[in-house]
């Protein structure tokens, strides 16, 4: 499809469990360079599988994850840490993902040393995360002195250490509190102007998925069954679950 | 006018060494058919204030202050009341639903056995007649194929399904108060959207009172009546929606209400109009 333009791709791909019914089929999707793509579905929808394949954890049964233009090989190691230097994962729960044993500095630092990057680990600490919008002393404390939406911060510096040219975001605010969930859309919002970050965020959520991306595609069962700028996707959805979706969401009443 | 429910400086300490007061006096009544909603944040206390309500603080917390609930079995003050005395006012007086319905099912029981015991209990149901009430009451929830749900066990269902199993059981012995915890937060939106239709149907039906627990400024604004906005353990506002959504006294509400309204203004307006 989007071929070597794109940074990173999925083409018809599709993953069973076993000899189980298909949990995605014939998925193609495309980020480029800088760009961000929202991933939309509801549980069991098969964002979680898709998620795995574009990180690299696991291999899908038919079709190709490609990276820079070329198969994404889970096998090859040396591929596979040039493809984690560039594509770095957040998760949904700031809790389980930062190691509570670890000073948050050390954690931050985490895919420096494991992707054998080389220079001041500790002054890209700071720098860290100073661009997250924490204080400098806190890469020597640990997990358990921080709120849920620091620590999601700190899982952000984390994923930003090795200068990743896209975020793979899973549900980044959806555990956080309303007033926190703003602060941290802000912060990617800003990482993405700033420093030219692209995303692909997973979500259930229609309206993070609203602030952070241009693009979106919707997946349903398995299939993707709507594709598009994300604006018309929202304001005239061609699919009735996109539409069906859409209604769904809690709305304010106008001021 | 009496109240259904009178809280007077309902509070909720942790009794034992180092005793600490986790929410301090909630002052709010509730009228027959009103429908209450409490916001606040993870740690505001809104969960303990519900479970006080309930009598089901799990030890050591204790409740203190005064709820009281007019039924119209009689009138009692739960707080301080033993539990097997508060079984009369449970089920028949307050329902109760949690964000997680496993909290309230059996694992091993199948879903209409579940359903049978207070439908037989409150009502008095044997035989045919409670058989027919089992699926009666799954079939209001809007379960399709009641029979199949009733030979159900819960891991045979979706979670959305299970929640409806568990209104149906708050709902079975008729409350006239029915309290909702963060009911739809566990499920897919649109899921929650069918929950929350189904609760606002069954409040306006009945005639019962709600009160409706969450984090969410929008899901609350559009089921309750009156917000009472909790921090920290305390009580900070209270207030009608339309005027907590428009004129905010406090600053922290006026900044939940800020960012819902800057969150919801991130999506664009739904052309087949997109309320509740």
């Amino acid at each position: 499809m989007t071929g070597t333009t794109s940074l990173l791709a999925a083409e018809d791909v599709s993953f069973a469990y076993g000899s189980a019914q298909p949990v995605l089929a014939d998925v193609s999707l495309a980020v480029a360079p800088g760009a961000s793509l929202g991933l939309v579905g509801e549980s069991g929808a098969g964002k979680t599988t898709l998620l795995r394949l574009l990180l690299g954890l696991a291999a899908p049964t038919a079709g190709r994850v490609v990276f820079e233009g070329e198969r994404l090989d889970i096998r090859n190691g040396r591929a596979l840490r040039r493809f984690r230097r560039a594509v770095q994962p957040v998760y949904q729960d700031p809790f389980s993902s930062l190691d509570p044993r670890m000073p948050v500095g050390r954690s931050i630092a985490e895919p420096l040393r494991s992707l054998r990057i080389e220079g001041d680990h500790t002054a890209r600490v700071t720098e860290l995360l100073e661009a997250v919008g924490l204080p400098a002393d806190a890469a020597e404390r640990y997990p358990d002195a921080f709120s849920g939406g620091q620590r999601q911060r700190i899982a952000i510096a984390r994923a930003l250490a090795p200068r990743p040219r896209l975020l793979l975001a899973d549900e980044p605010v959806s555990a956080l509190d309303t007033s926190v969930r703003m602060h941290v859309i802000e912060l990617l919002q800003r990482l993405a102007h700033e420093q030219g970050i692209g995303f692909l965020l997973v979500s259930h959520d229609l309206t993070i998925v609203s602030a952070l991306c241009e693009q979106m595609a919707v997946l349903e069962a398995g299939r993707i069954v709507e594709q598009g700028p994300t604006r018309s996707v929202l304001t005239a959805p061609a699919h009735p679950y996109t539409a069906r979706l859409l209604a769904s969401v809690p709305r304010l009443p106008a001021p | 006018m009496t109240a259904l429910l009178d809280l007077t400086g309902l509070s909720v300490r942790i009794e034992g060494p180092a005793p600490r007061t986790l929410v301090h006096g909630v002052d709010v009544s509730l009228a027959a058919g009103e429908r209450l909603g409490i916001i606040g944040e993870s740690g505001s206390g809104k969960s303990l204030t519900a479970l006080a309500v309930l009598g089901l603080l799990p030890y050591p917390l204790v409740a203190g202050g005064s709820a009281r609930i007019a039924g119209d079995t009689g009138a009692i003050e739960i707080v301080g009341t033993p539990a097997r005395r508060l079984d009369r006012v449970r089920g028949t007086t307050v329902g109760a639903v949690f964000q997680e319905p496993l909290a309230s099912l059996d694992p091993l029981m199948r879903v209409g056995g579940q359903l049978a015991w207070p439908l037989r209990r409150h009502r008095g149901l044997r035989g045919d007649a409670l058989r027919r009430a089992v699926l009666d009451a799954l079939a209001e929830v809007q379960l399709a194929d009641p029979e199949r749900i009733a030979r159900s066990y819960i891991h045979e269902i979706s979670g959305g399904q299970r929640q409806r199993v568990a209104i149906a059981l708050a709902l079975a012995a008729d409350p006239q108060l029915l309290i909702a915890d963060e009911p739809t937060t566990a499920l897919d939106v649109t899921v929650q959207a069918g929950i929350l239709d189904l609760l606002q149907r069954e409040v306006t039906e009945r005639g019962m009172s709600l009160l409706f627990i969450s984090h969410d400024l929008p899901v609350l604004a559009g089921i309750a009546d009156r917000v009472l906005v909790m921090r920290g353990g305390r009580q900070i506002e209270l207030g009608a929606t339309a005027q907590i959504l428009a004129a905010p006294v406090d600053p922290y509400t006026a900044q939940l209400v800020a960012a819902s309204r800057r969150l919801d203004e991130f999506l664009p307006v739904a052309e087949s109009g997109g309320g509740a």
